[in-house]
C-alpha cells in the first residue's frame, strides 16, 4: 500500500477525531475517525485501505487499556457488589446478545453484525472483533453510537425516575 | 485507574517510573501476538485483554496507562472501519433506525428494572445501581456517575467486569456459535 496514501488517511482520521471532538460527537475519537477516513477514502476514488498490522495495533492498544485496568482495586470494589454486580453484568450482557438475535431475525443484518452490533461489551473493543473477522466494522461501530447516544441522553431522566421510584 | 500490586518485574523499567506502563502494553502485545499465532478468532483483542490483565494483577505499582493511549487505538480503529463504510451500511443504518432504538429501549428498561432489585433487595444506592447497570460506554458513564454522586469505584468495577467477561468469555463463545 502507499505510505502517502496511508499517512494521509491517518491525518484525515486525525482531523475527523478532532473535529469530533469539538462538535462534541459521541465518543469522538472512533465516531470521528470514522468519518474523516471514510472522506478521506471517498476522495482518493476507493482507493485507501489499511494492512493488517494498522488493525492488530489498534486491538493491541484498545486491549491493553482494557485489561490493564484489572487491577486488584476494580476487584475489591467489585467484590462489594459481587453478587447484585454478577447478577447486573450477566443480565445486561445476556439481554444484548438476545436482542442482537431479535434484531437479525427483523432485518437485513448479518448475525456477526446484529450480534456484535448490540452485545454492550465496549464499543471499541466490539469493532476490533468484527474488524477481525472481516464483518462491517463500520455498520457495528455505527449501531454502538446510537445505543451510546440514546443512552447518555436518557440517563438523566432515567436517574430521576429511578430515585422516585425508590 | 488503577494497576496491580504484588511481585516487582526483575528487568525493564521499574515499577512505579514513568515508563513502568509499558509492561501492560508488553503484556498485551505478547498476548496479543501470542493468540494470532495460535490462530485464536479475535485473537488480538482477546489477548491484548488478557496479557495486560495479568501483568496488571502480578505487576508492582505500575503506572496507569496513558489515557491517549486508548485514544490512539480508536482513531487507527476508526480508519480501518472508514475505510469500509459504503453507502451500503449508512442506508442499512437508516432501515434499522426504528428497531435498534426499540432494542436499546429495552437495555433501558432492563437498565431500570436492574436498578431497583440492586436497591431494594441489595441496598446499592439507586444513583450508583442506575449506573452501575447502564448499558454504556465505560468512560461516558464513569465521568456521568461522578456527576451524579454516585460510587464511582463501583461504577467502573462493574463495567470493566462486563467489557472483559464478554471479550475474554463471551466473545470466543459467539465465535464458535457464529461458525467463525
Amino acid at each position: 500500500m502507499d505510505v502517502l496514501l496511508l499517512l494521509g488517511l491517518l491525518g484525515a482520521g486525525i482531523l475527523g477525531a478532532a473535529i469530533g471532538k469539538l462538535a462534541r460527537f459521541p465518543f469522538w475519537p472512533l465516531s470521528g475517525a470514522i468519518l474523516g477516513a471514510a472522506a478521506f477514502h471517498l476522495a482518493a476514488g476507493g482507493a485507501a485501505s489499511v494492512p493488517w498490522w494498522w488493525s492488530f495495533g489498534a486491538q493491541v492498544l484498545i486491549g491493553t487499556v482494557v485489561g490493564a485496568k484489572l487491577g486488584p482495586a476494580v476487584l475489591r470494589d467489585f467484590r462489594l457488589v459481587l453478587l447484585p454486580g454478577t447478577v447486573a453484568v450477566l443480565a445486561i450482557v445476556a439481554a444484548g446478545v438476545g436482542l442482537g438475535f431479535a434484531l437479525e431475525s427483523v432485518s437485513a443484518l448479518s448475525r456477526l453484525e446484529a450480534v456484535f452490533g448490540m452485545v454492550p461489551g465496549g464499543v471499541g473493543e466490539m469493532v476490533a472483533a468484527v474488524t477481525t473477522l472481516h464483518g462491517n466494522s463500520a455498520l457495528v461501530a455505527g449501531m454502538h453510537l446510537v445505543r451510546l447516544l440514546i443512552v447518555i441522553v436518557s440517563l438523566p431522566w432515567l436517574v430521576r425516575l429511578v430515585r422516585r421510584l425508590t | 485507574m488503577s494497576s496491580g500490586a504484588g511481585t516487582s518485574a526483575s528487568a525493564g523499567p521499574p515499577a512505579g517510573s514513568r515508563w513502568s506502563w509499558l509492561w501492560l502494553l508488553a503484556g498485551g502485545l505478547l498476548g496479543a501476538t501470542l493468540l494470532t499465532l495460535l490462530g485464536v478468532p479475535a485473537g488480538a483483542i482477546v489477548g491484548a485483554v488478557l496479557g495486560s490483565a495479568v501483568v496488571s494483577i502480578r505487576g508492582a505499582r505500575l503506572r496507569a496507562v496513558p489515557p491517549s493511549t486508548r485514544i490512539v487505538g480508536l482513531v487507527l480503529l476508526g480508519c480501518a472501519a472508514g475505510v469500509r463504510l459504503e453507502p451500503d451500511s449508512l442506508l442499512m443504518l437508516a432501515k434499522l433506525a426504528v428497531p435498534l432504538v426499540g432494542a436499546v429501549v429495552v437495555l433501558l428498561a432492563l437498565n431500570v428494572g436492574l436498578a431497583l432489585l440492586l436497591t431494594k433487595r441489595y441496598q446499592v444506592d439507586p444513583i450508583t445501581a442506575m449506573f452501575a447497570c447502564a448499558p454504556g460506554g465505560l468512560s461516558e458513564i464513569g465521568s456521568l456517575a461522578e456527576t451524579y454522586g454516585a460510587r464511582v469505584g463501583v461504577v467502573v468495577a462493574v463495567h470493566v467486569v462486563r467489557v472483559i467477561l464478554v471479550v475474554v468469555l463471551l466473545l470466543p463463545i459467539l465465535l464458535v456459535a457464529l461458525g467463525h
